[in-house]
């Protein structure tokens, strides 16, 4: 009597095809585009300008000491990474740091300043919200303020996450989820300017001066490559974009 | 009666076994290439390097737990309790694979299971494997945020004791957020050293120890599993101070060599002990407010 069509058979046919219908759902959900791949001849290094505006690289900048465990972590957690110090009009340093990921998801995802500052030792503060006016829409950008002993360092930063640039990191999870649902796999990019400075109104100013002033000086492609769209469906009107898409 | 004849006729065991194939062969279907990416991937690194062995541990209390699950004999399905957990475990599990979100993934087999059991055996199955289904809690990867959230004000109290006690026994230590100087060298106490998963391996170790220990007193199994995250946070400060001391007397590499596996160690062991000696306090004090 085992091997007869039960109602306790019928159940565990039904929970089975529940269950394989999941797995074929999840697979035809499952993003396979990478963003990322639309912009993988773009080189940091080269886009973002050594002088503009009254800005130039300060040739004598320190390279930061990174010590080789960290050094190992960042190359696998980003793709391309470029740290700089740039000089104003008035003397003042300013320093860039951008970190460029090429997958968010899981333990790939672009490490918000607010975590890693604060493994390092330094106390975060939260210095609110602002925004940097461009041609097109405003760029939300976060600021913060560290302390270690002494050393008191204002940051700006956005990051993008795909085609959005977000504003926390609950926007983070929802832009992936959005995009992914979409069948994209997003890239990151954090794009983040501090000083050392007792000031923190007069810096923030400062980083949000030097980050207009560059979104002003890099061409449109680099442009979106830093704070968005790039997908080819957001950013229309341009060939070299769109000829890339998969 | 069909029943009986059903338990007691020569194929018993296919009657209450086949019906699980179908819903075997989808269990495969779903988790086999979730576990398969977890133990290629997370499951390797340190901080949820008890991901496997707590998989294992809730396969074995499962097995454990399964025939007299199986064998209760007033049990019924509960069809509609049963599509209730399955419908969103299937949803969250869809959602959760195709995007990458690890805790609606693998958190999803827990409600998939007693799903399951609701559907092909009824309440009693469930309360007699609700343990080895609570346990599988303790595997689902949680998201780095949130880890990153409760683990840097933990980092914070850890140093902050380490140093404070280190600092009254005379050593020359001082502290700078999560970072030690102790003489000569400076420390920094790292995610995985202090981390909420240390927490949650030992929160699992003391629940199963509790689970085999079986002790009757709900008063003691539930002081000792609120015990043991003190416990948890005790046995870290152990670890910090004696990576510390290993870092002042035996130099840099000693510490960041072998000998840290052994502070690893040493946190267990730590750990252990603070839940046995617990465990016997608690012990003597039932017995004591049970004879006077």
């Amino acid at each position: 009597m085992s091997l007869r069509i039960t109602p306790m058979w019928r159940r565990a046919a039904t929970a089975l095809l529940l269950m394989l219908g999941a797995v074929v759902l999840a697979q035809a959900f499952t993003p396979r585009a990478r963003l990322a791949a639309l912009s993988s001849d773009l080189k940091l290094e080269a886009a973002i300008p050594q002088a503009f505006a009254g800005w130039r690289v300060d040739p004598n900048a320190f390279a930061q000491v990174i010590n080789p465990q960290q050094a190992a972590l960042l190359s696998t957690l980003y793709a391309q990474t470029l740290t700089r110090t740039y000089i104003g009009p008035a003397g003042e340093r300013v320093m860039l740091s951008i970190a460029y990921g090429t997958a968010q998801a899981g333990e790939l995802e672009l490490h918000r300043p607010e975590v890693c500052y604060v493994a390092q030792g330094f106390a975060i503060r939260a210095g609110g919200h602002s925004a940097v006016a461009t041609d097109a829409s405003p760029v939300p950008v976060q600021r913060l303020l560290a302390r270690l002993g002494g050393r008191s360092e204002p940051i700006s930063y956005w990051m993008r996450v795909g085609d959005d640039v977000i504003p926390s990191g609950v926007e983070q999870q929802v832009s992936r989820l959005k995009q992914g649902l979409r069948g994209w796999i997003p890239d990151g990019l954090l794009f983040r300017v501090s000083t050392l400075s007792t000031e923190p109104a007069a810096a923030y100013a400062q980083h949000e001066r030097f980050m207009a002033d560059l979104l002003q000086s890099v061409d449109p492609r680099t442009r979106r490559f830093l704070v968005g769209p790039v997908s080819p469906s957001r950013s229309p009107g341009d060939a070299s974009v769109a000829a890339t898409a998969p | 009666m069909a029943r009986q004849s059903r338990f007691h006729g020569g194929r018993w065991m296919a009657a209450w076994l086949t019906p699980w194939l179908l819903p075997a062969i989808g269990l495969l279907a779903m988790y086999g290439p979730s576990f398969f990416d977890l133990l290629h991937g997370i499951w390797r690194t340190d901080e949820q390097g008890h991901g496997p062995i707590v998989l294992g541990i809730s396969a074995w209390l499962l097995y454990r737990a399964w025939p007299r699950a199986m064998s209760l004999p007033d049990d019924r399905p509960r069809p509609l309790a049963a599509w209730l957990l399955l419908l969103p475990a299937a949803f969250f599990y869809a959602l959760g694979r195709s995007q990458g979100i690890l805790i609606l993934e693998i958190g999803s087999l827990v409600w998939m299971l007693a799903g399951l059991v609701l559907l092909l055996r009824g309440p009693g199955a469930l309360k007699a494997m609700w343990f080895p289904l609570f346990f599988m809690v303790f595997m689902i990867p949680l998201p780095g945020s949130l880890v990153d959230a409760l683990t840097q004000p933990m980092k914070l109290a850890v140093s902050y004791v380490a140093e404070n006690i280190l600092y009254h026994l005379g050593y020359p230590i001082s502290r700078t957020g999560v970072i030690l100087q102790i003489g000569q060298y400076q420390l920094l106490v790292a995610d995985a050293c202090a981390g909420l998963h240390t927490l949650f391996t030992l929160e699992a170790l003391g629940l199963l120890y509790l689970n085999l220990v079986r002790h009757a007193s709900v008063v003691r199994n539930v002081a000792l599993a609120v015990l043991i995250v003190p416990i948890s946070f005790c046995a870290n400060v152990i670890r910090v101070m004696v990576l510390t001391l290993i870092t002042f007397h035996f130099g840099d590499e000693a510490g960041q060599g072998f000998l840290h596996g052994f502070a690893g160690l040493v946190l267990f062991m730590a750990a252990l002990l603070l839940i046995t000696g617990a465990d016997t306090l608690l012990r003597l004090g039932i017995r004591r407010t049970g004879t006077a």
